[in-house]
């Protein structure tokens, strides 16, 4: 078997860690789009085990990709997978503090448990998102108006402090 | 905001065991259905009691959050790339030569921008001028000491491609059968300007759908074409800008029929990109594709508006000439299949507006009935 100059250096580059496997594949941006847009639709029809394949191999290939993280997450998140979940959105976030996707799903899973990191990451959310392009950025801005609803009210009823 | 947020969260945790019995329950089944942190499930309940003590006149109030709550539900599998172009590249290889069309497709549409400019140059140069252009009338251009470098390339380009110069003369814009069957009645080794729009009108087409290709160097690159709206709008989907400059010899003011033309394809986003935005759901794109669709069919009824006046226009002028009945009885023939072919087009169109009125109908009696049924619960 002959392997050309060019791929033996690649392949040296990435054993170096100095390039991605999509990238000695010569998987572009796009390409990973396309995969990324199958497993959203396999997750949109509740085929999670299917979806988790595709994006466990996007972020093997390139574990630079934000965007793969945060979606890898949400679909270990359907699957049960909390920490793991948690895991990848941190990762994803590392790379991209403003993923909202990773900022709004991280946020709800420490409310859950009761961590009140949880709501700064759902108000960077919304920060990162302020349009609500993303459902993950409209859903931030709707638990922050939940939030501040309820709080409103709640600062209402509460008897005034003494001056 | 992360400061307020603390102190009404902190408002919020004192009073949370304010709401209890059936009222309670109520309102777990609705936040369980929106799948709220039990954090802000407890904080509404506070609310629930404290504001009013009433829970359906709580959860109207907070009607458009629940909904809003409902239509994006946690853990939405998304792909957002990050808006830094390099971020979201970042670890991939870049793309370059993407598309597999033919380079020189990009210098044929540039040859056929400036014959459509210059028409009427090519045909007084013509050998008949009879609205036609023979490969014999190029060949004369190419080496036309008087005509410009651009008129000159232009002809020299579709003498070189032979394969480009059938295209032309069999370019009909027609599909199917009756598309095949004109074509071949149309390969006689000459075009006229209709043929010329038709052909631009699918190389623009193409391009958007493939992607621009790179230009190969075995050949000398030709010169810009002379900008007219859709050559703009095929630089700017090729991420470059021009300048108007250019002025051709035949270069003048365009008439309203003339400057009716297809819409922006290049500024839409393609089928393409409505298939892969994550932030559209699946109603949306359907709705999108369709809104497309009937761009596209437009842009097409334009077009065969512009060929039906351009032919009339011929027909008037051929009237009054004697000896030409047999031409004469080919654009009787021309204008209507235009007319028969504008006809279909309508109807397409018509069913299309019906189709997207349908869908549209469907899917706001599918949100009321969601709504419904969430008010039920």
């Amino acid at each position: 078997m002959q392997i050309d100059i060019e791929t033996v250096a690649q392949l040296h580059a990435f054993a170096r860690g100095e390039m991605t496997w999509a990238e000695v594949e010569g998987m572009t941006a796009e390409e990973a789009r396309e995969i990324a847009r199958v497993g959203c639709e396999l997750s949109a029809a509740g085929r999670y085990e299917e979806a988790r394949i595709l994006f466990e191999g996007l972020v093997e290939g390139n574990p630079k990709d934000a965007a793969s993280r945060a979606a890898l997450g949400t679909v270990y998140q359907n699957l049960g997978r909390a920490e793991e979940a948690l895991e990848e959105y941190s990762e994803a976030l590392e790379l991209d503090p403003d993923q909202p996707v990773a900022l709004v799903n991280r946020g709800e899973l420490y409310l859950k448990e009761g961590n009140p990191q949880g709501l700064t990451d759902v108000a960077r959310a919304v920060e990162a998102d302020p349009e609500g392009e993303t459902s993950a950025g409209r859903r931030a801005r709707a638990l922050v108006q939940a939030m501040a609803l309820v709080a409103h009210e709640r600062l209402k009823a509460a008897p005034a402090l003494p001056v | 905001m992360s400061t307020e947020l603390g102190k009404a969260m902190g408002a919020v945790k004192g009073g949370l065991d304010i709401l209890v019995g059936p009222m309670g329950a109520l309102f777990d089944v609705a936040a369980n259905t929106l799948k709220l942190p039990p954090m802000l499930t407890n904080a509404a309940k506070a609310v629930v009691g404290a504001a009013t003590g009433n829970v359906v006149m709580a959860a109207s109030g907070a009607a458009g959050v629940a909904q809003e709550l409902f239509s994006n539900p946690p853990a939405r599998t998304e792909y957002v790339r990050s808006r830094n172009p390099e971020a979201a590249a970042a670890g991939y290889a870049k793309a370059e030569g993407r598309s597999h069309l033919d380079p020189e497709l990009v210098g044929y549409l540039e040859a056929l921008r400036t014959v459509e400019q210059n028409f009427g140059w090519f045909e007084r140069m013509s050998s008949t001028r009879d609205g036609n252009l023979s490969l014999g009338d190029l060949r004369s251009a190419a080496s036309n000491p008087q005509a410009s470098p651009e008129l000159r390339k232009a002809a020299q380009f579709l003498v070189d491609n032979p394969g480009y110069f059938e295209r032309l003369d069999g370019s009909m814009g027609l599909g199917g059968p009756v598309g095949e069957a004109m074509r071949n009645l149309v390969d006689d080794d000459r075009f006229n300007l209709g043929s010329v729009r038709s052909e631009i009108f699918k190389v623009v087409e193409d391009l958007a759908r493939y992607g621009r290709p790179e230009r190969t160097g075995s050949r000398p690159a030709a010169p810009e074409p002379m900008p007219t709206k859709e050559t703009r709008e095929v630089k700017e989907t090729g991420g470059k800008k021009e300048t108007e400059e250019a002025e051709g010899p035949e270069r003048k003011p365009r008439t309203p029929s003339s400057s009716r033309r297809q819409p922006a394809r290049g500024k839409e986003p393609g089928a393409k990109d409505l298939i892969n935005d994550p932030r559209m759901s699946i109603e949306e794109k359907v709705q999108a594709m369709l809104m497309a669709l009937t761009k596209d069919l437009d842009g097409e009824l334009l077009k065969v508006m512009d060929e039906l006046a351009i032919a009339q226009g011929e027909r008037v002028g051929m009237a009054t000439q004697k000896g030409k009945e047999k031409e004469l009885a080919d654009k009787d023939r021309n204008i209507e299949f235009l007319q028969l072919r504008l006809q279909k087009l309508v109807e397409r169109r018509k069913m299309m507006f019906d189709l997207m009125s349908n869908m549209s109908a469907k899917f706001n009696e599918m949100a009321k009935t969601a709504l419904s049924n969430l008010r039920s619960a």
